[in-house]
């Protein structure tokens, strides 16, 4: 990954028509200004992985897997709750 | 009354109060804009994020509080904005979208909870721009090798 230093105020060029300056820094949050042609896609990249995750989620989605998942999830929240009344029927005795 | 054929569910009859509005879609999902929260008992505590745009598009969501107990959510002023909230305290349902994958675990995704707000039933899926939650959180579910 090619790394730069820059200032506020400074900007980067990326090939012949995208500009990206540094616009404010406050903190650990920086602030960046984006100059680039309509057809070019700007997306933070938290929001890509939501998306890439919500089309993997909605196609996972069947009855028949959804049972499956409840029971286990059932079973494992059904665990807990008998291990913690092993503990108390300890401290009983 | 409005109905709504669903992939899972088939024709389901619902009201307009008891629909939700997301103004901004989810991503991917942005021209979804609406949606039913579908809830049945033999599921709990999963339920169903129903698109009302397509009855193919549907989420398997759960509370966030049920994987972490004390999970946290971050509010940026805009989202409280497109929630319709006026104090940060006002009551959220907060939903993590989970994951079925074949021949892999289940996962929630903790990076991107939903939110629902009680009062004025719009919703939206929330970027956390800084967390420690991952959007593949396993889903404890027990399995094979646990002691």
């Amino acid at each position: 990954m090619l790394v730069i230093r820059r200032r506020v105020g400074e900007s980067i060029l990326i090939g012949a028509d995208i500009e990206l300056q540094i616009t404010d820094i406050s903190g650990n949050r920086v602030k960046i200004g984006i100059q680039a042609p309509r057809t070019v896609p700007i997306l933070r990249k938290e929001i890509q992985l939501a998306a890439a995750q919500n089309v993997a989620a909605s196609r996972g989605v069947t009855l028949e897997t959804v049972a499956e998942l409840v029971t286990k999830f059932r079973h494992q929240s059904a665990k807990n709750t008998a291990l913690s009344t092993l503990a108390l029927t300890l401290l009983d005795i | 009354m409005p109905a709504l054929d669903t992939r899972q569910f088939g024709m389901i009859d619902y009201s307009e109060e008891s629909t939700l509005e997301f103004p901004c879609g989810m991503p991917a999902f942005e021209e979804h804009k609406r949606f039913l929260l579908i809830e049945k008992d033999s599921f709990a505590p999963f339920l169903f994020l129903q698109s009302l745009l397509d009855g193919q598009v549907s989420f398997i969501v759960l509370p966030v509080t049920r994987i972490d107990p004390a999970y946290q959510v971050a509010l940026e002023p805009e989202e409280m904005v497109l929630l319709g909230m006026a104090e940060p305290s006002e009551p959220l349902l907060t939903l993590a979208v989970v994951t079925l994958a074949p021949g892999s675990k289940p996962t929630a995704n903790l990076a991107a909870p939903v939110l629902i707000h009680m009062g004025s039933r719009k919703g939206l899926q929330s970027i956390q721009s800084v967390t420690d939650y991952s959007h593949q959180t396993l889903v404890p579910v027990g399995g094979e090798g646990q002691c």
